[in-house]
């Protein structure tokens, strides 16, 4: 099957203080499942938005199948007439409607302005016969799974444009099962000459289905391979930028400086989360620097917030200085850890109040609300730590919402640096900031390690990680594959854990 | 000087300067040509006092504006002699002020035609003065330093809103009734329609107090207060008059079944049980808060018949008119004390605690509350039986004003009341950070616009008309939508009086 | 072929009945027995006060005639997600309207009702407008509506006025007779059950509120928004034109209602139909509407009405109980409708 569908040549988008995209490109042919694949902050999003016309676009152009001519997408109703379609990570149906009335939503057959009640539901049959799955049209949507809620928002797009799939993280919330489902659907679609851009960072899920692969990094077009042809380990070294030799670490000379003999400071056993995490241990030793590796979505912060009680796990033990914990944030905080969240804007900054409201915030509620630090009090520690995190702030009373991003999150580590904590959690702190702001947080961990406190360090670059950690757990597709320690550690040991696959374990 | 310096909302400096002062110009020549007119028409004004605020002072305003018109003109090329503007400018606008004042305060017969339009032609002038003076104050750049930071310092209080809203009422009630702040003793006791006002507003303020928290943590409404006042003051009546009230047709009582204090505390403990449950549905069930209170408003009232047997019970012990009017040899209604002292425990209590934080924290984001240990389902439990509470003591307090429980009337309409003071005194009704203080200023406000209302003949029940324009007014005005209306107005506005192709003025 | 139904086999028939009434229609199913069953008590135990008569029940569809719309229009607005607690006493202005012009300004009858019918359009377009535009809560936009509604009545005047209007009194008392169903009375002579046509009209209203909620694009969007505006909008759905109309479409049902309601009182005074938008609303909420928004039906609706019908019968019947003890039963019902709701839908998401 041949013949191009769709070619995007030179794509360059600019958001306020960011280069979303710069100069990309991206091919689809005729019956193709093509993944598109890159980290957070890579591009991929933001290019789909454009092709989809979510978004505007500064240069580039995009040739639709054999034409000559550029076409932009204003709106994504007008890319749905052209062809195009977008299936979202969170189903974008009614839930309250049924199948067939969702697959026909402003557009439902009938006569002047009555619906059509038989033959929309007898189409509906067709359509999803027609892609192989076999449901009562006529139940409302909600009594099904995500799963086919998921492949009933295909068939929407399907029917209503069949030229253009692009599935959008469609596996996230699907077991084995489902996604294997899903997988023979597309696989259908294939056959029917459509061509499916996959969205994903399942490693595995890719080599399963997948004929082409594109990586983005960092806005630019990093490459465009043959499934086939690319192993693993390349394919997760394009991802990060890393060359495949070693690269030596800062802390080479300090390997091996932390004492395990010791009881540890954490010790999960068997947290687990259903539909999330599966069940792993993990022990956090007094003074030790963890980072856990792995790529977009591999279940680094679900092992997080399950260590510390963001999410309610559902099964196994955390206890902490040998106490059990009641996975709760209180407790765990009360316990001497302290956590911040990788989303910032929704669980990390309380944007109307001030930022010393916000630095004093939880060693305030560890306190109880009861004995309320005094105003003085309040101001020294708001000074005293603007200054050691060099918060660029107008003053402490300025509503947080007005501090660059790189500043708020500054506002954040420090918040959780005032409780004085003996176990700190980092979820990707140095997400969007400055490259001046990344060192001093990686500096800060070190030297919070050599004060003999605990940090969990999570981050999307695993150079920074391999500077400050001392162990690093692996994750892969939800799941804790492997611990490497010390002189374990190092680039290449890390991303071979990653890819897993062929022969590296 | 920065070329954003030299604007003044978005205009040039001087091109502003320019247009007040012409504005100026046309004013004043307006104002010496109306006093020349009233003067040839001849003596209407009798007093010296009433010709000092019809005639005299207008004049010396209008003088003063063709002034600092002619100034603002003939200097707006130069910033180095704007000072003398500036200086002149502070003078006419506290004069107009002033002038303004005594012309409303004593008011001469005139059809409402002509006062209507000179009250539109002070605010005309006042908004030009003030536009001139900001213009003056702007080109000068060591002026603009000193002043602009101190005067932004006051608009942007959160205070700011509620009091302006405050003094505009309160200049309207002046205008109606001339004696209006005056205040005499008789009988050993305070009267003067300001004492009524804070009087009356006393259980408006108590309900704010609860509603603002209720607002700031939960971004939802308590509409259950009115029924709940009904409510609580039925049963405490029911537990005074224990075992005597209601049997053989009685439905009044002459001396208390239980202590007096313990009929006050069945009030709070009613009152605080329906913020209870409304807490409840609202944390643990996770249902709307307007439609869990609704179950009370629904029910409130016919529960309160119920107590009260389906009539208006009546009281007839003195010591129980105290909460309602005065306490024995006390010159001051005791709803003030009340109001007081629930504003100010409330107010110490989120001072020395950390709670007004939490509130704050869950009610601007309820995620990142929970990660730093808050309990925010707690919180807003508690928030609503604190509401719930005030809605006793308001209900204690309404009540013992007319000594009898009308289960009907009782607490009506002040629902709505409660949320207009909540959004009058600058709290978003979205939740979040939140303003006491604000609140009370709102529901103060709201009892002297009732207060004037009703002394311009109208009804209390044609009042709510008003308050639902304002309500409508004021949520609009909050509303993050209306900028994408009000966008194209202003940028329409802006190209009209600085068009970009043109080049004014010094640079 | 009449696109009306999905086939005329009674086996399709009860096909579609079954599947309509899947999931969130169970409670539908459940007000319709309970109502059942509560009249056939009631036939039972009020015997005496001759509640097994015909005409009772009709009674009772002829004072709740302006509810039954109100209900309808309400319905529709909980669908979407919103409400309007305006309704009650838009319909207190509406009658005072008629009465005032009817009687103190001499207006013809047919003129007034008009004037009335496009109030209630410009009412709730306004407050669809606020709603739908400017994004304000529904509310608070409703809250201030019921407020000015009210005030407005007592601008207008705050005497009681009994409408003496030839025509609107001939459309009051007109009846229709049914040949069955009757009874004879004390003296012997045959009463036949009649209704007014007010009933009639109700009927209709909800009947084409019905059509269009069920069968309409239109009403198919209004559940969609209802369901998920976000996912509405992706799908191509203007939502803020949709929210506009419903408003006003409402407001209309509001002034019809209203009209309704004034037949049966046949005059206008400030303190009419206290109360009744919350007894519009439980008669949705016990009919089957949810709260949030997305599930509702005008029939069941009506059977709410009914419901509520029948407990105030149950309370005037039983004699010793005061009036105001229906406030408490409707409270006490809403409550346990809005729990069970809730915890319907706690059940639904720990099952996914």
């Amino acid at each position: 099957m041949g013949g191009t569908l769709l070619r995007m040549r030179n794509i360059t988008k600019n958001f306020p203080g960011v280069l979303a995209l710069d100069g990309v490109d991206f091919t689809l042919t005729r019956g193709e499942i093509h993944a598109l694949m890159g980290e957070n902050g890579a591009g991929k999003s933001t290019l789909i938005k454009v092709l989809t016309g979510a978004e505007a676009f500064e240069s580039g152009e995009i040739y639709l199948e054999d034409s000559d001519t550029p076409v932009v997408n204003d709106s994504p109703q007008q890319a749905q007439g052209r062809g195009i379609s977008t299936v979202y990570q969170e189903v974008n149906l009614c839930p309250n409607l049924t199948v067939a009335e969702n697959l026909f939503v402003g557009r439902q057959p009938g006569r002047g302005g009555f619906v059509k009640w038989s033959e929309m539901n007898r189409r509906a049959r067709a359509v999803m016969s027609g892609l192989g799955i076999d449901i009562d049209v006529e139940k409302p949507l909600e009594v099904y799974s995500v799963a086919i809620q998921q492949m009933v928002a295909i068939a929407r797009a399907v029917d209503i444009s069949a030229k253009v799939l692009i599935l959008d993280e469609p596996t996230s919330s699907l077991d084995d099962n489902e996604v294997r489902k899903l997988f023979e659907l597309m696989r259908k679609l294939r056959g029917q000459g459509m061509g499916i851009i996959f969205v994903t960072h399942f490693l595995e899920q890719v080599y399963a289905v997948c004929d082409k692969i594109t990586v983005l990094r960092n806005g630019q077009f990093v490459g465009e391979y043959d499934v086939a042809s690319l192993p693993r380990k390349e394919l997760v070294s394009k991802m990060l930028g890393k060359a495949f030799d070693d690269l030596t670490s800062i802390r080479g000379e300090e390997r091996g400086r932390v004492d395990r003999s010791g009881d540890p400071l954490i010790s999960a056993r068997k947290l687990g989360e259903r539909g999330g995490i599966r069940e792993f241990d993990l022990d956090v030793y007094p003074g030790e620097v963890v980072g856990l590796a792995g790529l977009l979505g591999s279940g680094r912060t679900e092992l997080a917030r399950a260590i510390y009680g963001a999410d309610r796990p559902d099964s196994g033990t955390l206890t902490a200085k040998g106490r059990k914990l009641a996975h709760s944030p209180l407790d765990s905080m009360k316990a001497g850890m302290g956590f911040c969240p990788e989303n910032r804007k929704e669980e990390g900054v309380i944007a109307d109040l001030s930022v010393r409201e916000n630095l004093i915030l939880a060693e305030q509620t560890k306190r109880g609300a009861f004995r309320l630090m005094s105003r003085a009090e309040q101001d020294k520690l708001a000074d005293e730590y603007i200054k050691i995190l060099a918060i660029k702030t107008p003053s402490a009373e300025t509503p947080i919402k007005q501090l660059s991003g790189g500043n708020q999150q500054k506002v954040i580590v420090a918040r959780w640096l005032l409780t004085r904590p003996d176990f700190l959690i980092l979820d990707e702190p140095t997400r969007g900031i400055d490259v001046g702001t990344k060192t001093e947080i990686q500096k800060l961990v070190v030297k919070l390690a050599s004060e003999g406190v605990s940090v969990m360090f999570i981050s999307s670059e695993i150079d920074e990680m391999l500077r400050t950690c001392d162990r690093m757990g692996i994750m892969r597709d939800m799941v804790k594959v492997g611990e490497l320690a010390d002189e374990e550690l190092s680039s290449s040991s890390i991303m071979s854990k990653i890819a897993g696959g062929e022969g590296s374990e | 000087m920065n070329d954003e310096d030299s604007k003044l909302f978005g205009i040039p400096a001087d091109r502003a300067l320019f247009v007040a002062g012409l504005a100026l110009l046309v004013l004043g020549v307006g104002g010496i040509a109306e006093r020349a007119v009233l003067l040839a028409a001849g003596p209407v004004l009798t007093s010296a006092a009433r010709l000092a605020a019809h005639f005299w002072m207008p004049l010396v305003t209008a003088v003063l504006q063709l002034a600092l018109g002619g100034l603002a003109l003939a200097f707006r090329g130069r910033p180095d002699k704007i000072a003398p503007c500036v200086a002149l400018g502070f003078f006419a606008a506290a004069y107009c002020l002033v002038a303004a004042f005594a012309g409303v305060a004593s008011p001469i017969d005139r059809p409402m035609a002509t006062a209507v339009l000179s009250v539109i032609t002070w605010l005309l002038g006042f908004a030009a003065t003030v536009l001139c003076l900001a213009a003056a104050i702007r080109l000068d750049g060591r002026l603009r330093r000193k002043i602009e930071p101190r005067v932004l310092a006051v608009v942007r209080h959160k205070l700011f809103f509620p009091f302006v809203c405050l003094m505009l009422v309160l200049l309207m009630n002046l205008v109606v009734t001339p004696d209006f702040f005056s205040v005499n003793i008789t009988n050993g006791v305070l009267y003067g329609r300001v004492i009524d006002i804070l009087n009356r507003s006393s259980e408006l303020v108590i309900l704010a107090v609860g509603m603002t928290i209720v607002v700031s943590c939960s971004a939802g409404t308590d509409i259950s207060v009115g029924a709940v006042m009904a409510f609580s003051g039925s049963v405490s009546i029911w537990a005074l008059g224990y075992g005597v009230m209601g049997v053989d047709g009685k439905y009044s009582i002459f001396s208390y079944s239980i202590p007096f204090f313990a009929g006050i505390a069945v009030a709070l403990l009613v009152g605080g049980m329906c913020g209870l449950w409304n807490g409840f549905l609202v944390s643990k069930l996770k249902i709307q808060p307007m439609v869990a209170t609704l179950i009370l408003f629904t029910g409130g009232r016919g529960a309160a018949q119920l107590f009260a047997g389906g009539q208006i019970d009546r009281v007839e012990v003195p010591s129980y008119k105290w909460l309602g009017s005065f306490l024995p040899g006390v010159p001051v209604p005791t709803a003030i004390f009340l109001a007081v002292a629930v504003v100010a425990v409330t107010a110490l209590a989120l001072k020395f605690s950390a709670l007004g934080l939490n509130i704050q924290s869950v009610g601007v984001n309820n995620k990142a509350s929970r990660v730093i240990g808050l309990r925010s389902s707690r919180i807003v439990l508690l928030a609503y039986t604190f509401c719930g509470l005030c809605a006793g003591i308001a209900g204690l307090i309404a009540t013992s004003r007319i000594s009898a429980i009308d289960a009907n009337n009782c607490g009506r309409n002040m629902e709505l009341d409660a949320i207009l003071a909540v959004a009058l005194g600058g709290n978003s009704l979205g939740g979040g950070k939140f303003s006491l203080a604000g609140s009370v200023v709102g529901a103060v406000t709201i009892q002297a616009l009732s207060t004037s209302l009703l002394t311009m003949r109208v009804t209390p029940d044609q009042l709510p008309v008003y308050k639902a324009i304002v309500v409508v007014i004021i949520v609009a005005l909050q509303s993050p939508e209306l900028s994408r209306y009000t966008r194209p107005l202003v940028g329409r506005v802006r190209a009209f009086l600085a068009p970009k192709a043109r080049t004014e003025g010094a640079r | 072929m009449d696109d009306k139904k999905s086939g005329f086999s009674p086996g399709s028939l009860w096909r579609s009945v079954k599947a309509r009434f899947y999931g969130n229609n169970f409670l539908l199913l459940l007000t319709f027995v309970l109502f059942v069953a509560m009249y056939g008590v009631g036939m039972i135990v009020f015997q005496d006060a001759h509640f097994d008569r015909f005409q009772v029940f009709l009674n009772m569809l002829m004072s709740n005639s302006g509810l039954i719309v109100i209900a309808a229009g309400m319905t529709m607005v909980l669908i979407t997600g919103g409400i309007d607690i305006s309704v009650g006493s838009q319909v207190a202005l509406y009658c005072m309207m008629l009465a005032y012009m009817m009687e103190r300004q001499g207006v013809n009858c047919y003129v007034a009702i008009a004037v009335v019918m496009v109030t209630g359009v410009v009412f709730g377009f306004v407050q669809g407008w606020l709603v739908s535009y400017l994004k304000i809560q529904p509310f608070i936009v409703t809250l201030a509506g019921m407020f000015f509604a009210r005030g407005m009545t007592a601008v207008i005047t705050a005497d009681t006025i009994s409408i003496n209007n030839a025509d609107f009194l001939g459309m009051v008392n007109a009846t229709i007779e049914f040949p069955f169903g009757g009874y004879y009375n004390k003296a012997g002579k045959y009463m036949a059950p009649f209704i007014h046509p007010n009933v009639i009209l109700a009927l209709i209203a909800l009947a084409a509120v019905y059509i269009m909620l069920s069968r309409t694009r239109f009403g198919r969007n209004i559940y969609a928004i209802g369901g998920g505006e976000q996912s509405s909008m992706l799908m191509g759905l203007n939502v803020r034109r949709t929210k506009l109309i419903v408003y006003t479409l409402n407001g209309f049902l509001a002034a019809f209602g209203g009209f309704l309601f004034c037949l049966n009182t046949a005059a206008g005074y400030v303190e009419q139909a206290k109360g009744f938008e919350m007894q519009a609303i439980a008669a949705s909420v016990i009919g089957g509407t949810l709260l949030t928004g997305g599930v509702g039906n005008a029939i069941g609706s009506l059977v709410g009405v009914l419901i509520q019908a029948t407990i105030q019968s149950f309370i005037t019947a039983i004699g010793t109980l005061s009036s105001w003890w229906t406030s408490i039963v409707i409270a006490a019902l809403l409550c346990f409708f809005i729990v069970l709701q809730s915890v319907f839908s706690y059940i639904r998401s720990k099952r996914k």
